[in-house]
């Protein structure tokens, strides 16, 4: 069972004063982002960073995009990897 | 006498080549990338359940109890043929014969001519399995069987919020327990990174919900399921090289890669994200109720996408750090969570105060294109329109229902200024999630040629996956 179930502390009661200072900071801010919308659309960018990627993800394979183009198969993979070794025993 | 290392491969490759364009190589044994050259029939056996290829090539779930289709990928008990066909008969011949002529063979043949092979078929699933487990997640095979589609307008439990919106997790759920939703008809690239970060969440859930809940307290605990995302390294490209400056404007310039991949991926890491978000908000709604009651209140935004809440909020950060947190919902939850919300609140002693900004969608659409160009993220036109058309009906509901519970406070950008509102903008009840689907997917049409590509098909991604605008 979970703790907060047990005890649930009283819910504290909305000051409007505060209510009155929350609507009048969302309107500027609004304001201010209908203002300069890429402004604040390029604030998203600056979360970026290795940092954020979860360790549990990190050292797997990346899932690529399919290369345009690039259609090498199995077979052509192994034909050629089939050279390469024939190549490096033909000087033995 | 025995012939040489080089006389054996030369054979080896002469197999090849004279066999290559006559038969086409069908892997029986599945690796990782054969998810790629899956055919259609073929039956996979991922973490989340096993799924079979459409004609058309969509990842279609086995139903609890269908036998697998013919070309199974599971190994055949008894004799069997072997991997690879005629060609794969013939290499493993080879095989065994230069097992036999360098003996002591170093390694085990792996398979002869005419034997079944000794290895159950690794499973296409991500490779996030392997990852050190927290504990097995909780699995029911019917449930995981089906993929995720809700009606976005049907309210099951009668509060008169509706319960889901078609991406995310459920309203009143924050997984686990349960899974994270799989969304229908993705392409093979979006399944399998889908998968990779639902598997990994659901086999790691409390240490990534503690790995976003660090990420989120350095912005005065602000929880979005949109930054969630960055945990996933193919959101991130954490490989390419950092994004440049617009030197006229000082904005980014996204690397052309990572903006292809956060206009592709967003819609399927969506569900994934907004359960990590979830379940690391309610870790610091524990902490929370420890504080002091002046401390005990957070903020809750909802409100179309693109409609100007999340920059509200980072347009005054005053507001943001009056509070001990701040839930920004995306738009794409359709406000379907607030009545979470709020049970979780109340179960713990903290005030919330519900924001909503109604917005004109035929204004926001072409912002929300725009956004696009400088964020990479594309929201679907479909999820877009769902956002204003049940969006405001949700929150209209959950505040007349619980108005003596919370705070509200309606703001409205809807006549090009801003405004603080009595009550819900009656325009806002008004528009109609298909009317404005099919507006905004023209929008698409409209902006094709002049858009990249990978916009466009970020925003129009819906189609495929829920179908047209009609």
């Amino acid at each position: 069972m979970m703790k907060t179930e047990a005890k649930a502390p009283k819910v504290p009661k909305m000051d409007p004063a505060e209510k009155k200072e929350i609507e009048k900071l969302f309107k500027a801010g609004l304001e201010a982002a209908m203002k300069d919308p890429e402004k604040f659309w390029d604030m998203e960018n600056q979360r970026s960073g290795a940092s954020r990627v979860s360790k549990h993800l990190a050292t797997l394979p990346m899932v690529r995009a399919k290369e345009k183009g690039k259609s090498k198969g199995k077979q052509e993979s192994l034909v050629s990897e089939l050279n390469d070794l024939l190549d490096s025993v033909k000087d033995d | 006498m025995l012939p040489s290392q080089t006389e054996v491969l030369r054979d080896l490759q002469k197999i090849f080549f004279e066999k290559k364009s006559a038969t086409s190589v069908a892997p029986v044994i599945p690796s990782k990338t054969d998810r790629k050259v899956a055919k259609a029939g073929e039956v996979h056996h991922w973490k989340t359940g096993d799924f079979t290829k459409n004609k058309e090539g969509q990842w279609i779930p086995v139903a609890a109890g269908q036998k697998p289709a013919a070309k199974d990928t599971k190994p055949a008990a008894g004799p069997a043929k072997a991997a690879g066909g005629e060609i794969g008969k013939m290499v493993a011949k080879a095989q065994k014969d230069v097992a036999a002529m360098f003996p002591p063979a170093p390694k085990e043949p792996k398979a002869a001519a005419g034997a079944a092979p000794a290895e159950p078929p690794a499973p296409p699933a991500s490779p996030a399995a392997a990852v050190p487990a927290e504990k097995p997640p909780e699995k029911k095979a019917k449930e995981k069987s089906e993929f995720f589609k809700p009606d976005p307008t049907v309210d099951e439990n009668g509060d008169g919020v509706a319960d889901s919106a078609r991406v995310g997790v459920p309203g009143m759920e924050a997984p686990p327990p349960g899974g994270v939703p799989r969304l229908p008809n993705l392409n093979e690239r979006e399944r399998a990174i889908e998968s990779k970060f639902a598997d990994a969440y659901e086999h790691n859930a409390d240490s990534m919900a503690e790995e976003f809940l660090k990420i989120a307290s350095k912005d005065n605990y602000v929880f979005e399921t949109d930054a969630a995302k960055t945990l996933m390294p193919e959101w991130e490209r954490p490989d390419l090289p950092e994004d440049g400056k617009d030197p006229k404007t000082g904005f980014t310039v996204l690397h052309p890669e990572r903006a292809e991949a956060r206009a592709a991926l967003n819609t399927a890491l969506h569900g994934t994200a907004n359960a990590i978000a979830k379940k690391a908000f309610l870790k610091r709604l524990d902490e929370i109720k420890d504080m002091p009651e002046d401390k005990r209140k957070i903020l809750v935004t909802s409100g179309g996408v693109a409609g100007g809440k999340g920059s509200a909020l980072k347009a005054k950060p005053e507001l943001k750090a009056g509070v001990s947190a701040t839930w920004d919902a995306a738009g794409e939850a359709n406000a379907t969570e607030n009545p979470w919300v709020l049970e979780e609140c109340e179960k713990r002693g903290i005030k919330a105060t519900f924001l909503f900004v109604a917005a004109d969608p035929k204004q926001t659409w072409p912002g929300a294109v725009k956004r696009a160009k400088g964020i990479g993220r594309m929201v679907d036109a479909k999820v877009f329109a769902d956002s204003y058309g049940h969006g405001a009906k949700n929150f209209k509901a959950f505040h007349d229902k619980n108005k003596g519970k919370a705070a509200f406070v309606f703001a409205s950008s809807a006549d090009g200024k801003a405004t603080i509102t009595p009550d819900m903008d009656p325009a806002a009840l008004e528009v109609d999630a298909d009317e404005l689907y099919k507006h905004a997917s023209d929008y698409m049409e409209e902006q094709k040629k002049d858009l990249p590509p990978h916009i466009y098909a970020g925003g129009t991604a819906g189609r495929r996956i829920w179908g047209e605008a009609s």
